[in-house]
């Protein structure tokens, strides 16, 4: 490794560090808090002893990362309405964006609708181990569209034969017997089974991207100005969730181009502009799901190098640093990288990992609550996938609100917002 | 420019019966003051208790808060608010559900939040997240994180100003 710049910016340090290294964990997933894993006595309690859990990045094992969603048939969009949108259209129209997703040449993973199917006229279930897309939503369902992912809380290992969601039916298969070694419908009952082995806490077992059917929303087809939504604008943006990737904080990529990332939380539906730049992947796009889902990374399986494929670290460096303050860690400062010849913005992050304090033994007045404290922040490192060859500047921002709050993005960045950290100056 | 946005990926489950009001995670240009005009009370609240339930076939989190403060509007000195996710109940390997631009809240935290109130008495978040400001005690006293254009990092008295600022603002237009 070769350390190319250290930046000293306004109290908080960046060393950057380029290398070709890829791991599955990052600033730029999802995430969620697996169980304890230990006992710590903690400092700032007066040494009370509490269970550690981590925060655990969520994200698709290899071994399920080509990823087969039903679409249900059951119901189109603008229902009772001119302007109604047949499933196989929507369902089409979804399979665009996926496609986008699909070949980037450095990211092994895929997404496709393999079924459509009505499950019928009912919201979308949760764990059910059936990735769903619905154009149906409970009452209440107040956004847009979302992706809700059920991700594994602790590290387990699956034997053949196990029933993981408790319906009765055996979620999990004996590669040895079926041939095959990778998550797919093996018994053809309309759900997902997962071959047996280990899978770590963060894994993506299941998720359902479900479109608003609120009376009143307009979806269509082509982006207009006239504030209905653009399935395809939406589906890839929510599609990136179910990447497992948190919102990108850019908004606009240089002085001269006006295009946000598509995992920017917010889409202009009076801007049919803006929603076509949405249903682009920008660079920041690719290679965060490059870095998460490396291809190369792996002699075998999806992650091994096929026609058509590049290697992540052939197109890739990835720059790394931490962000401190007083010498502590901080949470959830974004990091980004600008490429000093275009001005462009290519790419960004978030900083640091963490933990949370389970009140395991009663010492507090929330016996088994969550808590955050000091010891919570336990590195402020990030790192930063970037195109090769080119010469960058590196920024730090706090996730202050504007254009988005910590509670935006990661619960990591929450904890950093929980203690204080997201106030750095830009 | 009409600047009507979308908030993206949020499962708010905010209780409406109004078809215009649905859309209420719609963020405008105007977003702060329109996150407070939305909102039905705004209070300063410490978690106490989280809970996971599931509801129509998928977990929610029931957050419980004790009201110290009230900005406007009028709760009861506890409050549940719900939120989309949480740990999925009855499985046989710990699962839970991760959902992206969602609240989340830990034991002992404090917040001024913005929010609605659902048909079951149950609240929500105005604007998903966005109607959550972070709390944090400093040297200083207590500090409250609004967006920068809001006055960025205040004490906890003029975030409270600065949000009944935004919602006189509202009766003084309807006004005119």
């Amino acid at each position: 490794m070769k350390t190319i710049k250290t930046l000293a910016a306004l109290g908080a340090t960046a060393a950057l560090v380029t290398t070709v290294a890829a791991n599955a964990q990052d600033g730029r997933q999802l995430d969620t808090i697996a169980d304890p894993t230990r006992v710590e006595f903690v400092e700032s309690q007066q040494g009370a002893p509490f269970g550690v859990a981590d925060v655990v990045g969520i994200f698709w094992d290899a071994r399920c990362a080509q990823v087969e969603y039903t679409f249900n048939s059951n119901a189109g969009a603008n229902l009772g309405t001119p302007l109604e949108i047949a499933p196989d259209v929507l369902a089409a129209t979804v399979q665009s964006g996926l496609d986008r997703w699909n070949a980037i040449e450095t990211s092994y993973i895929e997404m496709n609708i393999t079924n459509e199917t009505d499950l019928g006229n009912r919201p979308r279930v949760a764990g059910d181990f059936i990735n769903e897309v619905t154009f149906i939503t409970a009452p209440g369902f107040t956004a847009l569209a979302s992706s809700p992912s059920t991700a594994l809380l602790a590290d387990s290992t699956f034997a053949a034969g196990d029933d993981l969601d408790g319906d009765g039916d055996s979620d999990v298969f004996d590669p040895s017997i079926e041939g095959v070694s990778t998550c797919q419908d093996v018994d053809n009952d309309g759900d997902i089974e997962f071959p047996a082995g280990d899978y770590a806490a963060g894994t993506i077992l299941d998720n359902d991207v479900q479109f608003s059917s609120a009376p009143g929303l307009v979806w269509e087809l082509n982006a207009t100005d006239t504030g209905g939504a653009d399935v395809d604008a939406v589906s890839t943006h929510e599609f990136g969730h179910s990447h497992g990737h948190n919102h990108s904080l850019i908004n606009q990529i240089s002085s001269t181009d006006g295009t946000a990332s598509t995992m920017f939380p917010f889409i202009d539906t009076t801007d049919g502009a803006a929603e076509l730049g949405s249903r682009s992947l920008s660079i920041d796009d690719i290679a965060v799901s490059s870095y998460i889902y490396p291809e190369g990374s792996a002699e075998t399986g999806s992650a091994a190098l096929q026609d058509g494929d590049i290697a992540f670290e052939d197109a890739f460096d990835v720059l790394t640093g931490s962000v401190t303050r007083d010498g502590g860690p901080i949470l959830g400062a974004h990091v980004s990288a600008i490429d000093r010849r275009s001005g462009e913005t290519v790419s960004g992050t978030y900083s640091g990992s963490s933990v949370v304090f389970i009140d395991l033994f009663g010492v507090t007045p929330s016996p088994g609550g969550a808590f955050a404290f000091p010891e919570s922040a336990v590195d402020g490192d990030w790192e930063l996938p970037v195109p090769k060859s080119r010469v960058y500047r590196a920024a730090v921002e706090s996730l202050d609100g504007d254009p988005a709050a910590t509670g935006n993005i990661s619960l990591n960045d929450f904890i950093g917002g929980i203690l204080g950290q997201n106030d750095l100056p830009e | 420019m009409n600047m009507r946005e979308w908030f993206l990926a949020g499962t708010a489950v905010i209780g409406l019966t109004a078809a215009s009001a649905s859309f209420a995670t719609t963020v405008e240009k105007e977003e702060f003051k329109h996150l407070v005009q939305q909102a039905h009370a705004c209070v300063v609240a410490q978690t106490v208790g989280i809970e996971h339930v599931m509801e129509n076939g998928a977990p929610v989190t029931k957050t419980t808060f004790n009201v110290t403060e009230t900005a406007f509007g009028s709760t009861p000195e506890t409050i549940t608010v719900t939120t989309p996710g949480g740990r999925i109940q009855g499985a046989k390997v710990p699962m839970g559900e991760v959902n992206a631009g969602i609240p989340q809240f830990l034991n002992g935290t404090s917040a001024v939040l913005l929010l609605e109130q659902q048909a079951n008495g149950d609240y929500v978040v105005s604007g998903v997240t966005q109607g959550v400001f972070d709390l944090s005690q400093t040297a200083l006293g207590y500090v409250v994180r609004l967006p920068d254009s809001q006055g960025g990092l205040v004490s906890l008295s003029e975030a409270l100003d600065v949000i009944n600022d935004a919602r006189d603002a509202e009766v003084n237009e309807t006004a005119e």
